[in-house]
């Protein structure tokens, strides 16, 4: 279990991360969401022992980042938002060094690195040179590197920056299964929709504060508690008004012409009655659908995007 | 407790990941090859145009041939030695900072690596490397013994010697490596810091084969220079009846001064998380050499010898001629640990200096708080700076006074009064530069050009207006120099002292006075900031 209390990072008068907490159990998945500058990298690399909070700490399966670094750091494979890769050694070599480092028994690291390589499917470069991989492969021998002393707890800063559509989809399949290996995994992304289909937890932070924290649906309700349906009517929408906002549950009703945007919230019954209004009241009803939520404007309306 | 203790040892010096990733890179490629070469080429042609020039002299005396091939060794070695001097430096030197560049840093960090640890592993990689030189030159080094010039305790004694000098060079190159932001910047601090290193040394060894005149019985630093290794590897110093080999007391010095720099290599990559650990060590080490340099050699005045009269060839044999025994004089003793002391020029304005570099911020957190001495804040460096003085000082004196020849204190307390206001005094123009708000770097510069304000120019100018004069330096002007007291010519008295030391303490009362409005204001500023 990791808990993250109200930690807080100060560069002289700047505060960068301002008091943010959250919980995450062996399991999770957890979407970092942020614009730019907002504090995910700080608030990261202060979970990996790499920067002193100003104040707040974070404490995983018992081991606090600021009183036991060594032990925190026995159980984190941390990928940063580079590569920071070594070009003049072998793939396989690169792993070898950091099983090493990663205190791995020197009997144990060739099983290691093969298991690795196979999960990341780099089983066929294992003896390239760093250098010569392409990006995509690069990354992927990143988080190969992350997993080489199978960490309780990954921290993926941006990863899927610059990976092409299929390498994404192929992280992210990544992703959710070491999830379902019990891991606790921390994905940071400018971009929500990005990470909604596949984190069962979202955070939002803004400006050093964590603006929300939940399940990515509970995150929309609250942002988008009215849902909103869209009628395509044959002729002008505006004679329907007036008919509509009798039923109970709608709240209120735009017309752009011939179509209408009608904010409800009621139950099932009430909703039908949209429909059988729309139909008996003669408007040529086409089409009537639910509008969908857009995890975009959910997260722009969020963020101000205006850091610092 | 122990045991983890000595699973981390293990884990450091056995085995260990970084040397055994640079050395496999150090291997690899056309690079090595290139450089092996070029290294042999040289090696062989130096020796193959010496030999003929011994070769040249067939028919001469006996002992004539004799001296010619103990120079074709000598010369042998020198060549090995600059070598030595020329390679390691760049390989350390650039360790760190490429991996800064490279950004790897912060990834080997995220595993459960202390700097320690790293920092070893980098340096047991240079080191192997040079023994790889040195190995290269074995056949060299063994036509030397075949042919007369040395034997092989010589070439043992002598490859070790280099060894560890290599060593040193690789550690100044690595601390000097974490400090820096550019390539360049590094590899050129590297070389003019080792070159002053070997300059200095260079001096001192040859001073000392001034000293001590039975066979091989040498005052220790004659092995302190590389390019000397093939007279004064194979000597021995005689500690308490022991013979014990100038190569073993070198070493041990120069461990002590890798340990040093690894540890301000390690408090810079562990963001102050070492500091403590190398101030302790700073302190404990200035004791024991404060200690044990006071009376080095049974009362030849080690220490200053060392220090002070190892520039100064005249007093040299003047203490030479004076002999064993002769009991040590507070001016000597003052000005040796003066001169011990005198390194931490290099950093006072780090440690006293407040302001931002760019990442973080220094506070100017108070002008002394005893409790913050072995802390990384300004107000600790004063504190700092008054420790180290205090235990070196008083470990010169309490060695006199188990010797049984206790120094003179009224003469003697002149200087540590005179040390102290001297740190006392760049640590106020220190405050005072911070102050001003440029930033770290910015009152680095500044304290740097007030040194060579203070400290330099007036050695070039008096050096100037006494140019052609009989005995330059023991002209009056001389006595307006702030170092006066404790330069080895002439004979300063410990009043020069005193009165100097005076005079600091009141040039820091008002430098420091100066700066405290301007600093009132910065923390002001700060804490809006903050709130
Ligand atoms: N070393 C530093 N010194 C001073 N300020 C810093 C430092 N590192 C980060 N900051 C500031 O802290 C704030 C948060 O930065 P951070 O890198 O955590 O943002 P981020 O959410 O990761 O942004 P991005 O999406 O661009 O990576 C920014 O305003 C940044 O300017
Ligand atoms: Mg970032």
């Amino acid at each position: 279990m990791l808990e993250v209390k109200k930690l807080r990072k100060e560069y002289g008068g700047l505060t960068a991360v301002n008091g943010v907490s959250f919980e995450l159990q062996p399991g999770d998945i957890f979407g970092f969401i942020g614009s730019n500058g907002a504090g995910k990298t700080t608030t990261i690399r202060m979970i990996s022992t790499l920067l002193e909070p100003t104040s707040g700490t974070a404490i995983l399966n018992g081991h606090d980042v600021r009183k036991d670094p060594m032990a925190i750091r026995r159980s984190i494979g941390y990928m940063p938002d580079f590569f920071g890769l070594y070009d003049d050694v072998k793939v396989w070599e690169y792993l070898d060094f950091f099983a090493a480092l990663y205190e791995v028994p020197p009997r144990d690291r060739p099983g290691v690195i093969d298991n690795v390589l196979e999960l990341t499917d780099l089983t066929v470069k294992r003896d390239a040179f760093v250098q010569s991989l392409s990006r995509g492969m690069q990354q992927r021998l990143c988080l190969a590197r992350c997993l080489v002393h199978d960490p309780a707890l990954l921290l993926l800063d941006e990863p899927a920056s610059g990976l092409d559509p299929r390498a994404r989809s192929e992280l992210k399949e990544l992703i959710v299964e070491l999830g379902r290996m019990g891991k606790i995994v921390i994905v940071s992304s400018h971009i929500l929709p990005e990470l909604a289909d596949f984190c069962n937890t979202v955070g939002i932070i803004e400006r050093g504060e964590m603006l929300a924290f939940g399940g990515v649906n509970e995150i929309v309700r609250s942002m988008q508690p009215v849902r909103a349906f869209k009628a395509s009517l044959i002729r002008d929408g505006e004679g329907a008004i007036p008919t509509l906002t009798r039923i109970p549950g709608v709240l209120k009703v735009e017309s752009n012409e011939s179509d209408l945007r009608i904010e409800f919230e009621g139950s099932k019954e009430q909703q039908a009655e949209i429909a059988k209004a729309l139909v008996e009241g003669g408007f040529g009803l086409l089409g009537l659908r639910e509008e969908e939520t857009n995890l975009e404007d959910v997260f722009l309306k969020l963020t101000t995007g205006a850091v610092n | 407790m122990l045991q983890n203790w000595i699973r981390q040892t293990r884990r450091t010096y056995f085995g260990n990941a970084a040397a055994q990733r640079d050395f496999r890179v150090q291997l690899r490629g056309n690079r090595s090859i290139i450089v092996f070469g070029l290294y042999l080429a040289i090696l062989i042609g130096v020796a193959y145009i010496q030999y003929r020039g011994v070769e040249s002299q067939a028919g001469v005396s006996l002992s004539t041939i004799q001296y010619s091939l103990k120079s074709f060794y000598s010369t042998i070695m020198a060549l090995l030695a600059g070598m030595v001097v020329l390679i390691t430096p760049a390989l350390a030197a650039t360790a760190i900072i490429v991996e800064r560049q490279r950004r790897s840093l912060d990834l080997v960090f995220s595993a459960p690596v202390e700097p320690r640890y790293y920092l070893v592993g980098k340096l047991m990689a240079v080191y192997r490397y040079i023994w790889m030189l040195l190995i290269l030159a074995l056949p060299v080094a063994a036509a030397c013994v075949v042919l007369g010039g040395a034997n092989w305790l010589d070439v043992l004694s002598a490859f070790i010697l280099l060894s560890f000098h290599g060593l040193a060079y690789a550690a100044v190159g690595l601390y000097v490596s974490t400090i820096s932001t550019k390539l360049i910047g590094a590899i050129g601090r590297t070389y003019i810091t080792v070159m002053v290193i070997v300059f200095v040394t260079s001096v001192w060894a040859g001073a000392g084969f001034a000293f001590g005149t039975q066979g091989r019985e040498r005052p220790f630093t004659v092995a302190m220079s590389p390019f000397m290794v093939a007279d004064g590897g194979n000597t021995y110093t005689v500690l308490s009846g022991f013979q014990v080999p100038n190569w073993v007391l070198v070493g041990a010095l120069i461990l002590v001064f890798v340990r040093m720099c690894l540890l301000g290599a390690g408090s810079v990559l562990s963001d102050g998380r070492e500091i403590k650990n190398l101030r302790m060590s700073w302190t404990v080490i200035m004791a024991v050499i404060g200690f044990a340099l006071s009376n080095f050699g049974g009362g030849a005045t080690g220490a200053t010898f060392f220090m002070t009269r190892g520039l100064n060839p005249g007093a040299i044999s003047a203490q030479a001629v004076s002999g064993t025994g002769a009991s040590v004089a507070a001016g000597d003793l003052g000005t040796g640990a003066f001169w011990l002391l005198f390194p931490f020029i290099f950093s006072i304005f780090g440690v006293s200096a407040f302001g931002t570099d760019g990442h973080g911020w220094q506070r100017p957190n108070g002008w002394f708080t005893p409790k913050e001495v072995f802390s990384g804040t300004p107000a600790g460096a004063l504190p700092f700076a008054l420790l180290l003085t205090t235990v070196t000082f008083v470990g010169q004196y309490v060695n006199t006074s188990l010797s049984g020849s206790a120094v003179n204190v009224v003469a003697y307390l002149p200087y540590y009064f005179y040390s102290v206001g001297f740190w006392t005094l760049l640590w106020a123009a220190t405050r005072l530069a911070s102050s001003i708000g440029g930033g770290l770097k910015a009152t680095q510069t500044t304290c740097v050009l007030f040194c060579i304000i203070l400290l330099v120019a007036p050695v070039v100018f008096f050096s100037l207006i006494n140019a052609g004069i009989d005995k330059p330096f023991e002209q009056p002007v001389w006595n307006f120099y702030i170092l006066r007291p404790v330069l080895p010519v002439g004979t300063p008295t410990f009043l020069s002292a005193l009165v100097y030391g005076v005079l600091f303490f009141f040039a820091a009362a008002a430098l420091y006075a100066l700066s405290i409005n301007r600093t009132k204001q910065m923390t002001r500023t700060l804490e809006v900031d903050v709130a």
